[in-house]
This record gives structure tokens, C-alpha cells and sequence, in this order.
């Protein structure tokens, strides 16, 4: 299991896995009953308050600070984007047919924010930022096959549309800055070629919109920004850094 | 606005002149995961003064071995 977590290069304390664990465990049963989706609720926030109130000790110093850090940019972009939902549906008169939409809108952030910052802080933004366009590459792969699979030319032509996230992973390492530049690039191509500027119309929360948002487009424009403002730092094995004064 | 100050880390080094040791190893001398001392190595993360010491403790060398300020470049 060691080596599974040194590969990984990110080791969670047990009780983060349990949440995980709880998680999914709470999404599989709410196929039953919606009313097991608290478990999800309990594996997301449980680990968190059990540590904050002194019950659960299980991370070290540097696992404890990128927890809170992530908790914080969690906060910082799920607060920020309440705000301007409030400004939108009390100013335009919009009216929110499916506050559950907007509600999942609301975890999928913040789950997202939680887990892009976690990993940054085990991986640095040049690593994490290569995983992440490989992982796309790997999944866009794996999707279009199996969705070609009566079509062996279709799902050859398809499946070449990995290869820029492989190109882009390669180039990240190499010439950060026009990665990042490159990656903004896709994700705005994407935005409007997906229609997910839409989500600020008559239609603004349509089920899935928000999460193809939050699940495409963020962690492309995200990984853009900070090759973009991070350019080959930290990507080398340098023993310099930074402290910042508290 | 912080200031911010350069820092030399030089834990890799005193960590392979004591004896080739591994970041497993040291990780578990001093109760944190691996994770934590590549993050250190890495320059992601600086350790509290309890872990520096803990760190400096078991490599047998002074904290100010491993960490030491730069000239500051923001006066």
C-alpha cells in the first residue's frame, strides 16, 4: 500500500479515506433513497469537525496546514460565487426553479476547490497541473472507445482528440508559460464551444451545465493560470524557498 | 503586503550525509508522513519550529544547518 501512495505521491490520513469512503458509499445508496446522501455529508465534513474539535488526530503538521488551506479556498470561491448568484437572481428577477440543481452546484465547487488545492499542495503546480492534463487525455481516450466501439475509424479519430492533453502535459514541463497560455486558450475554446456561457441566461442552472463547468473547463483554466503565474518554479529540484511572514 | 524571505534549504543534503538516509526514513523518525519531508526538500512547505528542531535533533546538526535566510531582497 506504501508504494501504491509513494506513486500516487499523495498519502491522505485514514481519515480522509474513510470520508472518501463515506462519500461514495452515500452516492451509491442515494440510488435508493436520497436520504443516504448524508453519509456523503458525513464523509465530506465529518474528519474535518472530529479534528477541529481535538477527537481526531490523524494528520501531521503539513497534511493539517494544506487541509485548512484547501478548506479556505473552498470557502473563498464558493462564498464569491454565492454572492454574485444572490446579485443575479434578486436583480434580474430570474427565478430558480431547482434550488437542488444550484445546491449540487455548491458541493461540486466546492469539492472541486478542496481537492485542486490539496493537490498543489502535495504536488506542486507543475506537477499536479501534468497529472491533471494527463488524467483528461487518459479519460477522453477511454470515453471515446468506449463509445466507438462498432466504429473502429470513428473511435481511431475520435480518440486523437487525447493527444493535445498529452502534448499540452509535455509541453507544461517544458515551456510552462505557453502551456498555461495554451490551456486558457482551451478552456475559453470549450466554454463557448460547450454552450457553458449559457449558464447566465434564461436557463441558468440546467442540470449538468454547472458541473461540466466547474469539472472541464475549471481545471483547465485553473491549470492555465498557474503554469501562467508559476511558470517552471518548483518543477526542478531546487533547494530554495519561499517563507512567508505570519 | 507580507514580506517574504528567501530561505536556503538544506535538509536534503544533511539528510543524505547522515548515513544515505531515506525521506521514509526520516519521516518516520520524527512522526511525519514522507510526503511532508519531500514537501519540506521541495520548498512547498516550512516546517514549524518544533519539526525543524525535531529534524535538526535527529540529523545531529543545528537548525540553522538546514534553514538559513537569504539577504533579504525586499530591503
Amino acid at each position: 500500500m506504501d508504494r501504491i501512495w509513494k506513486w500516487i505521491g499523495w498519502q491522505p490520513a485514514w481519515g480522509t479515506l474513510a470520508g472518501f469512503a463515506l462519500v461514495i458509499l452515500g452516492f451509491a445508496l442515494s440510488a435508493i433513497d436520497w436520504g443516504f446522501i448524508t453519509l456523503a455529508a458525513l464523509g465530506t465534513f465529518g474528519p474535518g469537525i472530529l479534528r477541529e474539535m481535538g477527537l481526531l488526530n490523524d494528520q501531521d503538521e503539513f497534511q493539517r496546514r494544506a487541509s485548512r488551506k484547501a478548506g479556505y479556498h473552498a470557502y473563498l470561491v464558493t462564498g464569491l460565487l454565492a454572492f454574485f448568484l444572490i446579485a443575479y437572481y434578486r436583480s434580474a428577477e430570474n427565478v430558480l426553479e431547482k434550488a437542488d440543481v444550484l445546491l449540487e452546484l455548491f458541493l461540486v465547487i466546492l469539492w472541486f476547490t478542496w481537492f485542486f488545492s490539496s493537490l498543489l499542495d502535495y504536488w506542486g503546480p507543475a506537477r499536479t497541473v501534468t497529472r491533471i492534463l494527463v488524467a483528461f487525455g487518459i479519460f477522453w481516450a477511454i470515453f471515446n472507445i468506449l463509445g466507438n466501439l462498432m466504429s473502429p475509424v470513428a473511435m481511431f479519430m475520435q480518440t486523437l482528440l487525447a493527444v493535445p492533453f498529452f502534448l499540452l502535459a509535455w509541453t507544461a514541463k517544458r515551456w510552462p508559460r505557453l502551456a498555461g497560455g495554451l490551456l486558457v486558450l482551451a478552456a475559453c475554446f470549450f466554454f463557448f464551444t460547450f454552450d457553458m456561457y449559457k449558464i447566465i441566461g434564461p436557463d441558468p442552472l440546467a442540470r449538468g451545465r454547472g458541473h461540466i463547468i466547474v469539472l472541464f473547463f475549471g481545471p483547465l483554466f485553473a491549470s492555465g493560470i498557474l503554469l501562467i503565474r508559476h511558470g517552471g518554479r518548483e518543477s526542478d529540484n531546487s533547494d530554495t524557498l519561499i517563507a512567508e511572514e505570519h | 503586503m507580507k514580506p517574504k524571505h528567501e530561505l536556503n534549504n538544506q535538509l536534503k543534503l544533511h539528510r543524505l550525509k547522515a548515513g544515505d538516509m531515506t525521506q521514509e526514513d526520516l519521516a518516520r523518525a520524527i512522526g511525519v508522513t514522507r510526503q511532508t519531508i519531500l514537501s519540506i526538500e521541495k520548498g512547498r512547505y516550512t516546517p514549524s519550529v518544533a519539526l525543524a528542531l525535531r529534524m535538526a535533533k535527529v540529523l545531529g546538526v543545528q537548525v540553522e544547518d538546514l534553514f538559513e535566510l537569504k539577504e533579504d531582497d525586499h530591503g
